[in-house]
């Protein structure tokens, strides 16, 4: 690496470094939003019950 | 007045006159309390020093301890074994305070709860150093290694101490939690790698005779430890008892 | 459910944007560096995500602090929401490190003290939300996760010290260099725009997670209590 002429070809390791990046953030936005689903799921449920007791 | 009234009223008196006296005495009390049982029961002790030798044996066979080799990994082969021993020791002394409901007897002695800490890591102190005042022995017959060295009982004091300031402190934890046996070692592993590492390179250092100038830096790195952990587990002790 | 606040999706937006820009500033506009080609593109956003990961895990013993000083139940959902983020930043520096690695130290992984401190500090945080998960009562919860993010934080860098005794191959590229470390390089003009433009947008990444992730712990918390009250009615 050190003494060939040009930069170094590595275009595969970067693309390989960034989809690293963007699938990690984009799995955990994934998450997040899926947790508010099931959060919403449960509120839901809940309306219901409080509405069948009133 | 009737005498137990009297007793609490004296109490309280002699943590006002002598604060410090009665601090250091309720330190002593709580260790004693716990050397008493462990001499009386022998559970603790024993289960750690039958482990250890388990491990030693162990590593005998993975690390086919040559002579050469047996040299090089020795310190290393000895804080494992410490490490893994400490933990089965400091959930069984965390553990029994809890189950039998002695903790919450503690709270509501008027000691400070700072002495508890200090009280319980003194004594988990103890055991382990009972523990490796007998393995050091057994090292040294089984692999022929004299380990008898001033140096190296020093590191191995100064390991022990910030091992259990740390460890007694994150016991107390653990003990608390639904998955407290598996959760000590992952809670204290991490935090404690430094201290491992200089014990580990120091202990390295005085095996094979290395000069002074390159154990220094890791002495000093556990001295650093054992001074901000201890200080870190005072303040926050508290915290981790209040009820 | 309450909606989202205006402030929030401005900032997502706003964020989104700049994340854009960000890519296109390190992708496209930085040059292509001399030596190590492409890879060492990784090394902008490598960099920022071990940033964010440091930074959430200060604020979470900051306010782990915070919480144990004042007993405030909010101080506890920013230490819960801050450290997940920095768990996820933490990853990400780990591994883009480890990709950058390959082709320039010639192995996925060497001993080296950030490598291995960013390693024991991830371990840490995953062991901080294991505690957590194992304690059910929340006032004990949140005061043994300000402990624990308190006395994690503190080993960090004395890990890292006592590792640094030991030789480093790591490049030092901001501040003091070290000319002989593999894989070292001075940054020009437009780089240092692309890095410090990275670590801007990625502080921003960060503080809009931890904001949505705040508001999904503070409805989980209510929606509890709710399940609570219609258990015992």
């Amino acid at each position: 690496m050190m003494f060939q002429e040009g930069p170094a070809d590595t275009l595969n390791y970067m693309i390989a470094g960034y989809a690293v990046i963007l699938g990690t953030i984009g799995l955990y936005i994934v998450n997040i939003i899926l947790r508010f689903r099931s959060l919403r799921q449960d509120e839901a449920l809940l309306d219901e019950i409080e509405a069948g007791q009133a | 007045m009737p005498p137990t009234t009297d007793l609490v009223v004296q109490k309280i008196e002699t943590r006002a006159d002598g604060s410090l006296r009665a601090y250091l005495r309720s330190i002593a009390a709580i260790v004693w309390k716990d050397l008493a049982a462990e001499f009386r029961s022998r559970e603790l002790i024993g289960a750690m020093l039958v482990f250890s030798a388990l491990v030693i044996l162990i590593f005998n066979f993975a690390l086919e301890l040559d002579i050469r080799t047996r040299e090089a990994v020795t310190s290393g082969v000895l804080w494992v074994t410490f490490a893994f021993a400490g933990t089965l020791g400091l959930n069984r002394s965390m553990a029994i305070e809890k189950d039998r409901g002695c903790l919450d007897g503690l709270l509501l002695a008027p000691v400070d709860r700072n002495a508890i800490f200090f009280g319980k890591a003194i004594g988990n102190l103890f055991f382990m150093l009972i523990v490796e005042a007998i393995i050091l022995p057994m090292y040294s017959v089984l692999y022929n290694v004299n380990l008898f060295q001033p140096g190296l009982i020093l590191v191995i004091l100064l390991g022990s101490i910030g091992y259990t300031a740390v460890g007694t402190l994150l016991a107390s934890m653990a003990v608390q939690a639904r998955t407290r046996d598996v959760l000590l070692p992952i809670l204290l592993f991490p935090v404690l790698i430094p201290l491992l590492l200089a014990a580990v390179k120091a202990s390295n250092g005085f095996l094979m005779g290395f000069e002074m100038a390159e154990i220094m830096p890791w002495i000093n790195v556990m001295i650093a430890y054992d001074v901000i952990f201890i200080a870190v587990a005072f303040m926050v002790f508290d915290f981790i008892v209040e009820e | 459910m309450e909606r989202t606040p205006k402030a929030l999706k401005v900032l997502t937006w706003l964020t989104s944007a700049v994340f854009i820009v960000a890519l296109y500033l390190v992708l496209i506009w930085a040059p292509q560096e001399a030596i190590m080609g492409d890879v060492q593109r990784v090394f902008y956003f490598h960099v920022a995500a071990g940033w964010v990961g440091a930074l959430a895990f200060l604020v979470t013993a900051i306010v782990g602090g915070i919480y144990l000083a004042r007993g405030e139940q909010r101080w506890d959902r920013i230490a819960v929401a801050s450290v997940e983020i920095g768990v996820v930043f933490t990853f990400i520096n780990i591994v883009t490190g480890s990709i950058w690695a390959r082709p320039i130290w010639n192995t996925w992984w060497t001993w080296d003290p950030r490598l291995v401190t960013a390693t024991i500090m991830l371990l840490i945080y995953i062991a901080y939300i294991m505690l957590r998960q194992g304690i059910e009562d929340p006032d004990r919860r949140a005061r043994f996760g300000a402990v624990y993010g308190i006395v994690g934080f503190i080993s960090v860098p004395i890990t890292f010290a006592s590792i640094r005794i030991f030789r480093t191959i790591h490049p030092v590229v901001v501040g003091s260099s070290d000319p002989t470390a593999l894989g070292a390089f001075d940054m020009n003009a437009e780089m240092r725009v692309a890095f410090f433009f990275s670590l801007f947008t990625f502080t921003l990444i960060y503080i809009t997670l931890l904001w949505y992730r705040l508001r999904l712990q503070q409805q989980k918390e209510k929606i509890e209590e709710r399940k609570l009250t219609a258990l015992s009615s």
